[in-house]
């Protein structure tokens, strides 16, 4: 990632969600809302080996990942990521482990608190699938405008804005 | 015991989707390579209306969507669709300019919501 990017760097920071797209071995579009964080030049997400996105990685390893420009409005445009993945099996190592918990459990300790009674049903969930962990090297990013006319966004006049590739 | 999942019936979303004006659209371009946008999004009694700028999308193409809300692990929920696009009229009546209008004929649907996880019976 372009750390010389500040408009990147910024929202890389304050977005919570990717949407991460795949392409299936028969050339289908998938599409995902995934947690991550970022590593450096790279987005890591946690998830299981058998999902349609690991599997469609493992076939055609380039990704496409959505995100908030502004994950408080909407129609501020997204900000798309560009980059190739490799998927790993196993679970995230432990530094990846700390700034997941920090950026969700600790953020959204609320909801943790919430739902105490409810993390063995969790832990449930999870140990149903192997864990895998994609990572996604980022090589260019655009900020893509809100596509309505009625946005205030658009309104503006915003256009489709490169900001460069990554080497 | 039963397995546990996240999985939810699409009607349980009808307050995200009836609200939702944005959704993160994917296609595989003529060259094989995977695309990502932000698409204008309508949710009309089951049907999902998309607004794709002019030029990208192609009739009968296909598309995968996802319209999500939420950010941290007990509030994430989303909608995922994957289908065709047909042509449509702009739903609200007036024509914008620079979106082309399409009915997703949706042939996978999915729904989930982790604050709803459970335990199959």
């Amino acid at each position: 990632m372009r750390p010389d990017d500040p408009r990147v760097r910024a929202i890389l920071q304050h977005a919570m969600i990717a949407r991460l797209a795949t392409r299936s071995p028969a050339g289908g579009p998938f599409v995902t809302p995934i947690w991550f964080v970022v590593a450096g030049d790279r987005l890591i997400m946690a998830t299981g080996a058998q999902t349609l996105s690991v599997r469609n990685l493992r076939s055609h390893p380039e990704a496409v990942l959505l995100l908030d420009a502004d994950r408080h409005h909407r129609d501020a445009g997204m900000l798309s990521l560009r980059g190739a993945a490799t998927v790993r099996l196993g679970p995230l190592s432990f530094g990846e482990l700390a700034r997941v918990a920090r950026k969700y459990f600790l953020g959204g300790l609320r909801g943790e608190l919430a739902n105490l009674a409810r993390q063995k049903l969790r832990q449930r969930y999870y140990a149903q699938s192997e864990p895998a962990v994609i990572e996604v090297r980022l090589q260019s990013a655009e900020l893509l405008p809100y596509p309505d006319a009625e946005s205030e966004y658009r309104a503006a006049g915003e256009t489709v804005t490169s900001l460069g590739r990554f080497p | 015991m039963g397995r546990v999942t996240n999985r939810v019936g699409v009607e349980t979303l009808q307050g995200l989707l009836g609200g939702a004006r944005t959704a993160a659209l994917a296609y595989v371009d003529e060259a094989g390579a995977v695309q990502a946008l932000p698409a204008a999004f309508r949710w009309h009694e089951g049907r999902v209306r998309l607004g794709i700028p002019i030029g990208i999308a192609r009739v009968g193409g296909r598309v995968a969507i996802v319209v999500d809300e939420g950010w941290f692990w007990w509030d994430l929920r989303a909608f995922l669709a994957r289908g065709a696009l047909v042509p449509s009229l702009h739903p609200d009546g007036a024509g914008s300019t620079d979106l082309a209008w399409f009915e997703l004929a949706a042939d996978r649907v999915t729904a989930w919501d982790y604050g709803r996880l459970h335990e199959e019976p």
